[in-house]
């Protein structure tokens, strides 16, 4: 008497056994590709990063150009014209991409030494004294905030009803964050760096830091924001008008357009 | 002329097989039965290397000889091949075909004194009375003796029947498995007495396909063997290994499920071509597949 269930169980279990030796090796190389992708789309990140880094390898991004060219001399010490001065501009010509002179790095830290002498920075904790700042650059200060070191202490005063922020600035770690900088080319280190200068009122710094920023990822916001910032605080409105509004034409940032507005209206000075 | 044919339980007479075949109403019922593993001179199937042996021998036995040798694998024809030989010489001449090996010596030689000389000896019979007794006939054609599965027979024995063929009393044909744990034939007595040897193998699949489509059409079962395509052919030859008596098993197995399947669950079945399911089933049913 045939018992087909019972062969048709048995021929089942034949026919599993007979795939899994040819199945076995497929499912292993699926999984072996899929761990290999997600390995090397993590390993590609950083291959960026390093092929930024690389002197001569310039990433395939669009180069934002700034229709007026900064004259930006080759040392870190800009000379900063007069209000009246202004830098000569020409449209007509091809964009160019701004280019920093990375020599005045080898400045910094020279500069860190007497960074630290300065009225601004000294080592014994001094209060500052902050005006209340205006509506339009709440955002940015209070993001700057954000960013500010853990040993910054924030002391409200009493009596003037002011804000008196004590600053206890650990000099070496600026340094040591510049130091990194010029090791791995961070774009937030410099970011950072710019923003520190540039709350410390070295607009010159923070122009330069940002303009490094901008270099090395065209796509921070943050930095273009310091970036024309800084031009503004240096006298330069023209520039950073144009400058925010080549910056526009790549990006949808609500915050450079809202600080255009402002240094065309002449909130922001 | 008297000629004997010793059957056992092997041989199964397949009486008006053809007959029950055509009144058999289930489609695949009727092909089961052919494949029953029987040896029967009217199902041999011409291929075109059997038929090449098959012509050799009838000619080695015409040549005054002392032995032939028909060797081969269990199930490759050897059977099937020295009951065709008996089937078709019998009527000519003097032949004995023993199937199953008689293993006493005096047995043996009892056996060939009533069956060649028509001799019943009560008592026993050694070698040297066979020998005299042999002496007193004279036959026109020399007897043939068809030794089936020889390889039982003891070395003793064997020398025995060496010297009965040395005196040209009685020719031999010898059918015996070549195994590969033991290679029978690299014995002395075969060695040196052999007039000629003939090796029998499996089929390959293309004689396979010809075997089991000209067993069905011998029957008249052309729709089941029009289902014998190359790929299932293939597929049975990779399961049996060419081997006939495998095949047959095989196939009966085979058709006793598509018997089934037909009675239980005909949608199942494919009438255009074999199932490939099926054929595995059956082969796991024979034993060919171990699941």
């Amino acid at each position: 008497m045939l018992n087909i269930q019972e062969l048709e169980r048995r021929w089942l279990i034949y026919k599993i056994k007979s795939y899994l030796p040819k199945l076995l090796p497929i499912f292993a190389s699926l999984l072996i590709g899929i761990i290999l992708f997600f390995y090397l789309s993590s390993e590609s990140e950083p291959q960026e990063n390093a092929l930024s880094q690389i002197p001569g390898v310039v990433k395939e991004e669009p180069v934002i150009a700034i229709a007026a060219p900064i004259q930006v001399p080759d040392e870190i010490e800009i000379a900063v014209p007069a209000n009246t001065q202004a830098l000569p501009v020409s449209t007509n010509e091809t964009p160019l991409r701004l280019k920093p002179s990375l020599r005045f790095m080898d400045r910094i830290e020279e500069d860190i030494s007497t960074y630290s002498t300065k009225d601004d920075y000294t080592n014994q904790p001094e209060p500052i004294e902050v005006y209340p700042p205006s509506n339009d650059s709440v955002p940015l200060v209070s993001r700057q905030k954000n960013d500010l070191p853990k040993s910054e202490a924030e002391e409200p005063s009493e009596e003037s009803g002011m804000l008196t922020i004590t600053k206890q600035e650990d000099e070496s770690d600026l340094k040591d964050i510049i130091r990194r900088f010029k090791t791995n080319k961070n774009p937030a280190l410099s970011l950072f760096i710019a923003k520190r200068y540039y709350n410390a009122q070295q607009y010159q710094k923070s122009y330069n830091y940002a303009l490094m920023t901008n270099e090395i990822d065209q796509n921070i916001d943050e930095s273009w924001i310091i970036f024309s910032k800084s031009l503004v605080k240096l006298g330069q409105h023209e520039l950073a008008i144009n400058t925010l509004k080549a910056y526009l034409k790549t990006s949808k940032s609500t915050a450079a357009e809202v600080l255009l507005r402002n240094i065309e209206s002449g909130d922001f000075r | 002329m008297q000629n004997l044919k010793l059957r056992t339980k092997k041989e199964k007479p397949r009486k008006k097989l053809k007959n029950s075949v055509m009144k058999n109403s289930s489609f695949y019922l009727s092909a089961k039965e052919i494949f029953l593993d029987v040896v029967d001179a009217k199902e041999y199937v011409q291929l075109d290397r059997v038929s090449t042996i098959y012509q050799s021998l009838k000619e080695s036995i015409k040549k005054p000889l002392k032995m032939i040798l028909l060797y081969g694998r269990p199930g490759t024809g050897k059977s099937m091949l020295l009951n065709k030989l008996y089937e078709d010489i019998k009527a000519h001449q003097k032949v004995v075909l023993y199937q199953t090996p008689l293993v006493d010596e005096d047995e043996f030689l009892k056996s060939l004194a009533r069956d060649i000389y028509g001799v019943r000896p009560f008592e026993s019979l050694n070698f040297a009375q066979f020998n005299e007794l042999s002496e007193q006939y004279n036959f026109e054609t020399i007897p043939l003796v068809l030794l089936d599965e020889a390889q039982l027979y003891t070395a003793s024995l064997m020398e025995k029947i060496r010297l009965i063929s040395d005196a040209r009393k009685i020719k031999f044909v010898i059918a015996l498995h070549k195994t590969e744990k033991e290679d029978i034939i690299a014995k002395e007595h075969f060695q040196t007495r052999i007039w000629e040897s003939l090796e029998l193998r499996n089929a390959n699949a293309a004689q396979l396909k010809i075997y089991v489509q000209k067993k069905l059409m011998k029957n008249n079962c052309f729709d089941v063997a029009n289902l014998f395509d190359d790929k299932s052919i293939k597929r049975i030859h990779t399961l049996t290994d060419g081997n006939y008596r495998d095949t047959n098993k095989l196939l009966y197995a085979l058709f006793s499920l598509y018997d089934w399947y037909e009675e239980n669950q005909p949608t199942k079945i494919n009438y255009s071509k074999l199932s490939n399911k099926i054929i595995e089933m059956a082969a796991i049913k024979a034993g060919f597949i171990n699941a």
